[in-house]
Formats: C-alpha cells, sequence, structure tokens
C-alpha cells in the first residue's frame, strides 16, 4: 500500500473545510460553473504546492480567499468577459423539496431569483463582502484582510448590501 | 438602546460575531422594540434564502482536483534530483573536487616522505665518503732533481 504523505492529509483537512465555500464564492462571482471549476482546480493545486511555505496556519483561510479573488480579479481582467445577468442554470427551474409544498417552493424560487438578480445588478466592490460573508463564512476581520480594507468599510458595505436585499425581499413578500 | 444600535447588534448575531453574554440583552430589547424585531425577521429571511443559494460542491471536479493533487505529490516525492539542476551539477562538481584534493594531497605527502628519506641517505652516503677520504693518510709529494743534469 502507498504510503500516505502528511502533507496530504493536510491538505485535505483544509480542503474538505474549505472546497463548498470556495466554490459558492467564485461561482457567485463569476456566474460560470465551468469556469468557476477551474478556478477552483487551480486554487486548491497552487494551495497544495505552497502549503509547507504556509507558516501561520491560521491565517489559511485568507490565504484561500484572497488567492481566489485574485484568480477571479485576474481572469475577469484578462478575459474581459461580461458577466451574465442570469446564473448558468436555468433560472425558471424550481426544485421541489420533499417536505416543501409547491407554493412553498416557488415562493423560495422566486426569493432566490430575485437576490441573485440583484446581486448581479451590484458592482463587484459592494456585492464582495457579502459574498465572502454569506458563502466565505469569514469573519470581520478576515474579510477585511483578504480585501485589504478597513474592518468597518466591511461592515458598511455588508449593511448597505443587505439593507437592499432585505428592501426588495419585503416588497417580494408583500 | 437604539434602533440602529440594535440592528448592528442583529447583524452581528446572524453574523455569529456577537459575543454570548450579550444574547440574552438582544432578545430582552427585541422584545420590547417592534422595528428590531421586524429587522430580526427580514435578516432571518435573508439568511434563509442564501442558503438556499447555495451549491454543493460538484463530485467530478472533486475527482479532478484530488487526481491533480496525487499527480503533484507523485512529482514532488519521485524526482527530486530534476527538481534543481544547477544545486546537483554543482553538488557533483564539489564531490569530484573534494576527491582530487584528498588524491593530491595523498600523493603530495607520500612525495615529501620519499624526498626526506632521499635526502637523509645522500647525507649519510656524504658522511661515508668523507669517512673514507679521513682514512688515508696524508700523502705530500716533493720533487725530484736528480733528473740526469
Amino acid at each position: 500500500m502507498q504510503k500516505v504523505s502528511s502533507e496530504i492529509i493536510e491538505f485535505t483537512l483544509y480542503y474538505n473545510k474549505y472546497k463548498r465555500k470556495l466554490f459558492n464564492f467564485v461561482n457567485k462571482v463569476i456566474q460560470n460553473k465551468m469556469l468557476t471549476e477551474d478556478i477552483i482546480q487551480d486554487i486548491f493545486l497552487k494551495f497544495f504546492k505552497n502549503l509547507n511555505l504556509i507558516r501561520n496556519k491560521d491565517s489559511i483561510p485568507c490565504w484561500l480567499f484572497k488567492l481566489a479573488r485574485n484568480e477571479v480579479n485576474t481572469f475577469l481582467r484578462n478575459k474581459n468577459i461580461k458577466v451574465d445577468q442570469f446564473n448558468t442554470s436555468d433560472p425558471y427551474e424550481i426544485n421541489i423539496l420533499s417536505n416543501m409544498n409547491l407554493i412553498e417552493s416557488y415562493e423560495l424560487s422566486e426569493i432566490k431569483k430575485i437576490i441573485m438578480t440583484k446581486l448581479n445588478s451590484m458592482p463587484l466592490e459592494q456585492k464582495e463582502p457579502f459574498l465572502l460573508k454569506e458563502y466565505g463564512g469569514l469573519s470581520y476581520k478576515e474579510i477585511a484582510q483578504v480585501m485589504d480594507v478597513d474592518e468597518e468599510l466591511v461592515k458598511s458595505r455588508l449593511y448597505k448590501t443587505r439593507q437592499k436585499l432585505i428592501s426588495l425581499l419585503s416588497v417580494a413578500i408583500r | 438602546m437604539s434602533t440602529s444600535e440594535l440592528k448592528t447588534m442583529i447583524e452581528k448575531y446572524f453574523d455569529n460575531e456577537l459575543e454570548k453574554k450579550y444574547e440574552p440583552l438582544l432578545f430582552a430589547e427585541l422584545s420590547s422594540n417592534a422595528e428590531a424585531r421586524n429587522f430580526f425577521k427580514e435578516m432571518n429571511l435573508l439568511k434563509h434564502s442564501i442558503q438556499q443559494t447555495e451549491e454543493e460542491f460538484p463530485i467530478d471536479l472533486e475527482e479532478k482536483i484530488l487526481y491533480s493533487v496525487k499527480l503533484e505529490n507523485d512529482k514532488k516525492h519521485s524526482i527530486p534530483i530534476i527538481k534543481n539542476v544547477p544545486a546537483m551539477i554543482s553538488y557533483a562538481l564539489t564531490v569530484i573536487f573534494l576527491t582530487m584534493t584528498i588524491i593530491f594531497f595523498t600523493e603530495t605527502k607520500e612525495l615529501k616522505g620519499n624526498l626526506k628519506e632521499t635526502i637523509n641517505k645522500v647525507k649519510e652516503q656524504e658522511e661515508t665518503i668523507e669517512l673514507l677520504f679521513n682514512r688515508y693518510k696524508e700523502i705530500e709529494i716533493t720533487s725530484n732533481k736528480n733528473n740526469g743534469g
């Protein structure tokens, strides 16, 4: 049996912890699943290559999201991709969960659509703290480190983005 | 507590940034503030809706990533020589020079010993020759005047 290196074990622990968060963050920014997959693969490969060089293991979430942010920015700049207003998945597709009735599922699908459409229409600098918080699960401090901005600015941008989404949801529900 | 302060607390609560000791205070304030209570409900709805938009990590991507990491790991451990060619060349040259230095040093030491031995032999021979010379009596050479004149 092949001996599993400690590096692989360490990598797997971090990989399992952050894979979904990173995937959702990148996917929500660039809104293209195939490109997201390429970027995520690059991120984790770079992470594996540099794992031994990262001395402060507490900084790993920041390191990963900073790398993801750079990759996304480079990608958007180089390819000059126009971000779609809608996700690649069918916006009218409704996934009905077993414990929900049809009306609830439809409402939830509508709410999701409203949120995503609104988020897509926002400038990246405004929605980025929100995406890092909601999908990345980072703390205010970590978001500030990743974005290289002040923590108070992060809080204020988060508040503004949420206010916009909440007001939209309130109208939709009424 | 003002409504805006309460809203900040609510945000922190949903973001897991509110210290546990402030939670009872938050809920006590919420019971007496209708606007904040409404904001709490809206935040709850927003959080719930955002959770619904989260997607599962694709299995095929997982396979791709783990495979590429495995390849990278194999590469790292199987061919360390190719990794740093200039370092390997300099290492090899150092070993060669070190071996040559040891050989030359041993040779020189041997030659030095031989030379010393030869010098001693020459000295001994010189002394022997001197002793041999000293063994003979002194010879006086005189001229003969009766040569027929």
